[in-house]
């Protein structure tokens, strides 16, 4: 018998050969000891190719770059950068306007309106001077932080106005977290406090609280909220809105009639002290709560609420929650988060607006 | 339990193993491999299941190869050297990395049939398996496998040289 080749060695070794084959090759190597180096070579080969393999095993991931879900911190890096810029320059450009002495209206642009994710909401709204400074409170930064939007012609505008004493919302930092818009705030802050005296706007503040929302009404309008996910509840249907970039709420409807809640989480975003402008001239009170520490803003007396009954209370964690009752539905809403009474009464009414809107409208939004 | 659950559970491990192997990548292995179960999803009968989800995915790496072929090189190079080049904390670390960086250069020199029917045999496909996997003949398969080990130690080892008298190198 002619010697064995590679190839039937490695299959013998492999056990790919039928019973005959293989005592023959069995046989074969017994008697030929060119084959059995050849087998024993086989044999190394078949154990090495093997560990060498293995070695491939501990191969990393995203070796070839996938398509990456984006980490959510970029964009709000570049929103934060942008607020930043946008209040040093409107700041610059108002102090410029009106000179340091005088009362300074200032207008922020809020990255919202420049990522155009939420519509520019008036600021500024044509409240009578009787009216109570308006928006001071922490909430009504977020919105603001739209209104910002409005941009420098409006500031403009608004300089020209007898009184204007609108600070800049910290708020506009639109969405994110406190820490930017605190930053925020101190560049905002300059412009302010050289404008205004500072003990005069937070107290101003706390009064603002109530009337605030009115003013919050008109703002509230353009900005749309939108879905951004429906976690898994039992017994209740949850959906979470963002009603500002970074400022997530949640409705939850409960299955079974009694109740349909909403509960707001807003951790980062709430401001604090409302401040409002503390002139009496301050018609629009400056709304640039400063985003600091929420909690304590809510136990500001809210204004009644407009609608039906509404209950408002807050746990000690800060954790502010309105109750009421649909109209439509006659259900029970719950609506809560780390904002103040005014700003869950805007919540409550954008997201009534947005759930009642078309569907469409809220998918274009994602 | 659905048919393809089965075929998931029972054949899921090797086959990501298998195309990790032959990828370098694990993510993009798992990848392939589930777009391979969606495949058999589709399928309303396979006859030999081991050896039709080995050539669906063993085509479907290579018709997304074929698609990015020079892109998908250049990346795996680069992640390559930088592998290289890393420093790692610990030896062993380091020596694990280097072997896996030598393997993957041997696997990736061997022809494309060797490399695939070799792999495959690895994950316990017998020779009719590999044969009709890769459209080869029964007969041949011994000669393609043996091939392909003989190819894969023998560069590897080469490597292995060639990195010593780096060190030795380096090292004087």
């Amino acid at each position: 018998m002619q010697h064995l080749d590679e190839g039937t060695i490695h299959s013998w070794l492999d056990g790919a050969l039928n019973a005959e084959e293989a005592a023959r090759v069995e046989a074969h190597v017994k008697e030929c000891a060119q084959c059995q180096a050849a087998v024993a070579e086989a044999r190394g080969f078949i154990a090495a190719s093997s560990r060498i393999l293995t070695a491939l095993d501990n191969a990393p991931r995203g070796v070839i770059p996938a398509a990456v879900p984006k980490r959510r911190l970029d964009p709000m890096v570049w929103r934060i950068a942008a607020s930043v810029l946008v209040v040093a320059l409107g700041s610059v450009l108002v102090i410029r306007e009106r000179g340091i002495g005088e009362k300074i209206y200032t207008t922020t642009e809020s990255p919202d309106t420049v990522s155009a994710s939420a519509p520019p909401v008036t600021v500024l709204s044509n409240q009578k001077p009787a009216a109570a400074p308006q928006s001071a409170n922490a909430g009504s930064g977020k919105r603001e932080a739209g209104s910002v939007g409005q941009n420098r012609s409006q500031a403009a505008a608004v300089a020209t106005t007898p009184t204007r004493v609108a600070a800049p919302s910290p708020a506009s930092v639109g969405g994110g977290n406190a820490a930017p818009r605190q930053d925020l705030n101190k560049a905002a802050a300059v412009p302010q406090v050289t404008a205004q005296n500072a003990p005069g706007r937070f107290e101003a503040a706390a009064a603002g609280r109530g009337s605030a929302v009115p003013s919050m009404d008109a703002m509230a309008d353009e900005q749309p909220v939108r879905v951004v996910g429906r976690p898994r509840a039992l017994g209740e249907k949850l959906t979470l809105y963002e009603v500002a970039p970074g400022d997530t709420v949640m409705l939850a409807e409960q299955v079974e009639m009694e109740l349909q809640s909403v509960v707001v989480t807003g951790a980062g975003v709430s401001l604090q002290g409302a401040t409002a402008a503390a002139a009496p001239e301050a018609k629009r009170a400056a709304k640039l709560a400063p985003t600091q520490d929420t909690q304590r803003s809510a136990q500001a007396q809210a204004p009644a609420p407009p609608a039906v009954s509404v209950s408002f209370a807050q746990t000690p964690d800060g954790t502010a929650t309105l109750t009421w009752r649909d109209s439509a539905s006659g259900k029970v809403m719950r609506l809560s988060g780390h904002h103040t009474r005014a700003e869950l009464e805007e919540i409550r009414r954008r997201i009534e607006r947005a759930r009642t809107a078309a569907a469409d409208s809220v998918k274009k939004d994602r | 339990m659905t048919d393809v659950e089965r075929l998931f559970r029972t054949y899921n491990a090797a086959l990501v193993r298998y195309l990790t192997r032959r990828l370098g990548d694990r993510d993009w292995a798992e990848e392939v491999a589930q777009e391979t179960f969606v495949r058999a999803l589709r399928q309303t009968s396979i006859q030999n299941e081991r050896a039709w989800l080995f050539a669906v995915a063993t085509n479907l790496v290579r018709d997304e190869a074929r698609k990015d072929v020079r892109r998908r090189k250049h990346l795996a190079l680069l992640a390559e050297q930088e592998r290289e080049s890393a420093v790692e904390p610990e030896e062993t670390t380091l020596e694990r990395a280097q072997e896996a960086a030598m393997a993957r250069k041997a696997v990736d020199a061997l022809a494309e049939r060797d490399r695939l029917a070799l792999l495959m045999r690895e994950e316990g496909l017998d020779y009719n398996e590999i044969a009709e996997a890769l459209e080869l003949s029964p007969g041949s398969v011994g000669t393609t496998l043996s091939r392909a080990r003989r190819r894969l130690v023998e560069s590897y080892e080469a490597l292995q040289k060639s990195r010593e008298e780096r060190e030795k190198n380096a090292a004087s």
